[in-house]
């Protein structure tokens, strides 16, 4: 279903995984590669564009991005890092981070995948195994031998 | 729709780094070949949920990653773009959390103590060097003396990375070495205590993972080597033509090349070829690296002692075939003080012609056509000896290129990625920085995850 505004920007819509619609500009969306060879590819035109992994909380804030990046071009430099500062702070934890970084590699925003690749290598750095381990829900799978035998190759990194 | 969903699916995965069979590695721990399968299917559904069709989208929400996130859900590609930002003690830790991403990092040799960078020089931004995100950068990291030097003083970096892995009955300190090659994140080089048993390793300085290559079966000091990937196979390979002196000393020595493919794996091939005597010839002139160039090794033109001439001598790691390839035309040969040299920039091979404290880079435009060699830049220094351009992280916008001068000096300056530009002025901005490295020969460098047995297998 593609719609123009009175300035007549193509507007499309997008369809999350809970069935929530959201209509942007086709220039925000597009900011997505994925959304923009759907829409190249004519499927923008058959209704929303379904978007089975990402919900729409996730999306919704995908958008905001997008939306925020689209109109940078003649913003300052300065205050587009502050604005992403802001968006990545406002995301809160590693979880919601994880979900916005699984989205934007699906989406293919490279920018926003740089932006929370990043946030989340900062969390990652400094923090033991352990706390690797709780924050993402990993099984620590090594024997009690296997996991000293690491350790002590590792010595240094955890000196 | 579904036909443009597969078309979106076979970009997305062109776009993807080659498989390495990280989900392979994932389970390694798993024995049971049909519980393997079923999960292997399973994953392989995770990783192309964006290749779900509405209609069979309508469960889509088990699919969706919510929840307590598990790393084991993040495709290879999103882990590698979180690692390749962090600090080489979280990688270090990292690879201690689990199995799999123990496995995932590689451990076939395990280096602790990877410094790999000249901790008295306050050369390097603090998290490795000067990177690049478009898979070129400055191997400022590890950088080579030179073959014919004794690494005693100025060799703190690799001799104290590799020791642990090379020979740890002896406790002297690795005295040689030099730089065969680099090439997507793997760096070449032939090491030794001594001149005598040298050994050829492939190493990932990132990952730390370091791979010893069999010994040559004819083996002498190599005159002429390199490594590069080709594409045609998928591979990587190391390439060494030594002399066998004549048992009798006296006749026509025997030139052997010998090619090493990290995915075969195996033993060292001898390249079975003829009318190849000219080109042997041209590189033991030159001696050294072949610069890794659109597929081929590159050596540069070197007058032979008696004054006859030489071309640009190429080896396409592909065909195995040697070729040549046209200088710029016209140039002056190289006397005293000048030289000759290659260097790559912008995927495009360039000539390094030094004369009289003048260094004009030329680049070739149009790979083996003579005619669209142009010159580039002059610069003003001691003769240059290697020339790259990358694209750094630690930098904002724009392209850079690294100019090392004789082996004392690296120059770092802006230029604006346009071979085109006519106007001197805006070719390229002042210097940036300027670095002593005496000495030393860099490398350039990508840090990736590929690692030294990728599709090795055994």
């Amino acid at each position: 279903m593609s719609i123009t505004t009175e300035n007549n920007e193509k507007m499309i819509t997008l369809m999350s995984s809970d069935g929530e619609e959201f209509v942007v500009e086709e220039a925000v969306a597009a900011q997505s590669q994925t959304i923009k060879h759907l829409i190249e590819d004519g499927c923008s035109t058959e209704g929303s564009i379904p978007l089975p992994n990402v919900t729409g909380r996730v999306l919704s804030e995908v958008i905001q991005y997008c939306k925020k990046h689209s109109s940078s071009d003649d913003k300052e430099e300065k205050e587009l890092e502050a604005w992403d500062a802001e968006f990545v702070k406002a995301a809160d934890d590693h979880v919601a981070l994880t979900d916005l970084m699984m989205a934007a590699n699906f989406l293919d925003i490279k920018g926003l995948l740089d932006l929370v690749a990043q946030t989340l290598a900062n969390m990652i750095t400094g923090k033991s195994p352990e706390e690797v381990r709780r924050m993402w829900n990993i099984k620590n799978d090594f024997t009690p031998e296997e996991a000293e035998k690491v350790r002590k190759e590792n010595q240094w990194a955890f000196e | 729709m579904a036909d443009s969903r597969n078309m979106l699916s076979s970009k997305k995965q062109k776009i993807c780094l080659p498989s390495r069979s990280s989900q392979k590695q994932k389970r390694d721990e798993d024995s049971d070949d049909t519980a393997m399968e079923m999960k292997h299917n399973k994953t392989r559904a995770q990783d192309n949920t964006l290749l779900v069709d509405q209609a069979k989208s309508t469960n889509a929400e088990r699919l969706v990653i919510s929840g307590a996130p598990n790393l084991g859900y993040f495709p290879r590609d999103i882990l590698e773009e979180i690692l390749d930002l962090l600090p080489k003690t979280s990688i270090e830790r990292f690879r201690s959390v689990s199995k799999s991403l123990f496995s995932l990092l590689g451990i076939k040799f395990n280096i602790p103590k990877l410094l790999y960078y000249p901790s008295k020089t306050n050369f390097l931004p603090p998290n490795y060097g000067i990177k690049s995100s478009d898979d070129r950068g400055l191997f400022i990291g590890v950088v080579l003396s030179d073959y014919r030097g004794d690494a005693k003083n100025k060799g703190y970096m690799v001799p104290e990375l590799l020791k642990n892995y090379m020979a740890p009955e002896r406790s002297g300190p690795l005295r040689f070495y030099f730089s065969v090659g680099s090439c997507s994140g793997l760096v070449c080089m032939e090491v030794s205590y001594h001149y005598r048993n040298w050994e050829t390793i492939v190493w990932n300085p990132f990952t730390g993972v370091c791979r010893k290559l069999p010994h040559r079966e004819h083996y002498a000091f190599a005159f002429g080597y390199g490594f590069g990937y080709d594409s045609s196979s998928d591979d990587y390979k190391v390439f060494a033509v030594t002399v066998l002196g004549s048992p009798t000393g006296d006749g026509e020595d025997e030139k052997i090349v010998q090619l090493f493919s990290l995915k075969t794996g195996g033993s060292w091939r001898i390249l079975k070829n003829t009318d190849r005597d000219q080109y042997l010839q041209y590189i033991q002139w030159c001696r050294g690296m072949g610069l890794f160039v659109n597929g081929a090794l590159h050596w540069r033109p070197q007058d032979s002692p008696w004054g006859e001439k030489s071309k640009i001598t190429a080896f396409d790691l592909g065909k195995e075939k040697f070729s040549s390839v046209p200088s710029p035309p016209n140039l002056i040969s190289p006397g005293c003080g000048e030289s000759y040299r290659l260097g790559v920039v912008g995927d495009y091979l360039c000539f390094l012609h030094s004369h009289s404290y003048t260094n004009t880079i030329w680049v070739m435009k149009e790979y083996g056509n003579e005619a669209s060699w142009v010159p580039f830049i002059s610069y003003t220094g001691n003769h240059l000896e290697y020339v790259c351009d990358f694209v750094p992280r630690s930098f904002k916008d724009g392209r850079y290129m690294m100019l090392q001068f004789g082996d004392e000096s690296i120059d770092v300056l802006k230029w604006n990625n346009n071979l085109e530009e006519s106007d001197e002025a805006k070719k390229y901005s002042k210097k940036i920085k300027s670095y002593r490295v005496t000495g030393y020969y860099c490398l350039p460098y990508t840090q990736t995850l590929t690692s030294p047995y990728a599709s090795y297998k055994a």
